[in-house]
């Protein structure tokens, strides 16, 4: 449990206890009151004390504000290093662009961790770490162009390691999200053996695969906080990468025609999204569930849209898709109240 | 285990970076495996100086549409109609290849301000490649990609490096090629052994 869910625990259960007492469930005598009332007052103090964590729901809210605050900080940091960048290095002579460029992730990482000992200093800590990553990211990018040298795939498997090193080191779920996009962009464009062309996407279904089952099968290489970020990375890129091949069948490694591996993948598509839904019901994972809604929809939508479009009048094309929504609807509060 | 994540991001970069520059560093060293003098004819600048005072020159090439035939295509493992594939490109300067293509589009009109740099040759292996073309004075190897069409030839569709880098020192030299009045700078582009070019230097001035 993190220090936030404690934190979170402690006052619903002092509100709780109120609500309780004033609706005569429980009888507490005074002396009883106090000790929990003392017990999680101090607690909570003890958790604010060494933690960056909301002890009130004002202060939630607050949080809320500091990390849309840091979102818009990490982007302006992000162009204003990208900036300066652009405007100064090449005045300098090139062993120094390139110790500029490659120095200045290291330190920046090294910065984003010096700040992170202070547990009460995440925001900022966070705000250095995603600045790290852009660096890096300019930095292979400025390589590269001061020496002309072709894009290589490999840049993603580098940019994704950095991001999810990062990302494990700090406790930033943004950046290890970040690093799996990257390994799974790095799979995708790994046989192309080119920067910007996907390809082959079957590599990259294996790769969703496996990371969707990390924290499942092997927990001891990945966190208890961070087993949601794998499992929504995974089963995202898994999936994205079959409603691709769904609609681009070359890009498949089946021996057949792009058509027919076309039509296999519609059918897996539908078919699996429906299992992934499923699973995450069953487990009640958010991180399963949410990505295999939006799959599962996006394949029914797709699968309309083929055999429908030309068919129908528009208005009842959309009419279908209104009624379809709706049958969902009431499909899944079935599904829920089961459950 | 977090403080090794930490050492896992450091070496990432260093890596990287490690690997990259000793790429650059292996092509560079020795004798340059190409060493010629363009125009601004070959290298267009399109008038963008950057901030830092560095520019980027584009590579501007011609190839003949019907370059490879089917034994060719069958060499270069291509499939008819099939994807682009990565190849190896002999880009030749001026010379016969160029004479021939511009004979072949004499009706169009600016022939003068067209690129002399004629994709005409590729392969799989660039030393084979190199073998068969050792003018390093007017050829230069890059990587490109090439495709065969629905008809039975093939022919370039890009390379690798479209865009060169000029550093701040000379970027002061380039000019905007003005139409009709000729080249209004000269380029020495190098490759070496990895075959990968650069910009050497940039004169203001005419050549023909």
């Amino acid at each position: 449990m993190t220090p936030q869910q404690q934190a979170d625990l402690l006052r619903i259960l002092t509100e709780e206890l109120d609500a309780l007492e004033r609706a005569g469930v429980v009888a507490l005598d005074p002396a009883q009151r106090e000790a929990i009332q003392k017990h999680a007052a101090a607690r909570l103090k003890d958790l604010a004390g060494q933690f960056d964590v909301d002890t009130t729901q004002a202060e939630r809210q607050l949080s809320m504000g500091m990390k849309i605050a840091a979102a818009l900080g990490g982007l302006a940091l992000v162009i204003a290093t990208v900036l300066f960048l652009n405007r100064h290095l090449g005045r300098l002579p090139v062993w120094m662009q390139v110790a500029t460029l490659v120095s200045a992730p290291i330190a920046l990482a090294c910065a984003a961790s010096w700040i992170a000992r202070d547990e009460r200093r995440r925001y900022f800590s966070t705000l250095v770490a995603v600045v790290a990553v852009a660096a890096f990211v300019a930095n292979l990018a400025a390589i590269g162009g001061l020496f002309n040298l072709a894009a290589s795939p490999h840049a993603w498997l580098a940019w994704g390691l950095f991001s999810l090193a990062l990302g494990h080191h700090l406790g930033v779920r943004v950046l290890v999200a970040a690093g799996l996009t990257g390994f799974l962009l790095w799979t995708s464009v790994l046989l192309s053996g080119d920067f910007g062309r996907i390809d082959h996407l079957e590599i990259m279904m294996a790769a969703g695969a496996v990371i969707a089952l990390i924290p499942g099968r092997w927990p001891g290489l990945v966190p208890g906080t961070m087993a949601p970020v794998f499992r929504v990375a995974g089963v995202s890129g898994f999936l994205l990468a079959v409603l691709i091949l769904s609609q681009e069948g070359r890009m498949s490694v089946l021996p057949m025609g792009r058509r027919a591996a076309e039509q296999i993948y519609q059918v897996v598509g539908l078919l699996v999204s429906t299992a992934v839904l499923w699973w995450g019901v069953k487990r009640n994972w958010a991180s399963v569930f949410v990505p295999g809604i939006i799959a599962f929809v996006a394949f029914l939508l797709l699968r309309m849209a083929d055999w429908l479009w030309n068919l129908v009048p528009k208005y009842l094309f959309f009419l279908l898709v209104g009624l379809t929504a709706a049958g969902l609807i009431a499909l899944f509060q079935r599904i829920r109240r089961r459950v | 285990m977090r403080v090794h994540a930490l050492w896992l991001a450091i070496a990432t970069v260093i890596a990287a970076n490690g690997l990259g520059l000793y790429g650059v560093w292996e092509n560079r060293s020795g004798a340059p495996d190409a060493d010629i003098e363009m125009t601004s004819r070959e290298l267009r600048f399109y008038g963008s100086i950057e901030e830092d005072g560095s520019a980027q020159l584009s590579m501007e090439w011609n190839s003949p549409d019907k370059l490879f035939d089917a034994p060719r295509i069958s060499e270069l493992k291509l499939q008819p109609a099939g994807e682009a594939k990565p190849v190896w490109v002999a880009l030749e300067y001026g010379g016969t290849s160029w004479q021939k293509w511009s004979q072949g589009v004499e009706r169009l009109e600016g022939i003068g301000e067209q690129s002399r740099l004629i994709a005409f040759d590729a392969g799989l292996d660039p030393a084979v490649l190199r073998e068969r073309h050792p003018d390093g004075r007017r050829v230069l190897i890059v990587r490109g990609t090439a495709v065969a069409r629905e008809d039975g030839f093939g022919r370039i569709i890009g390379i690798a490096h479209p865009r060169l880098y000029v550093p701040a020192g000379i970027a002061p030299n380039l000019v905007v090629p003005q139409p009709g009045k000729g080249p209004r700078y000269v380029v020495r582009v190098r490759s070496g052994k990895k075959f990968v070019p650069w910009i050497a230097d940039v004169q203001p001035g005419a050549k023909e």
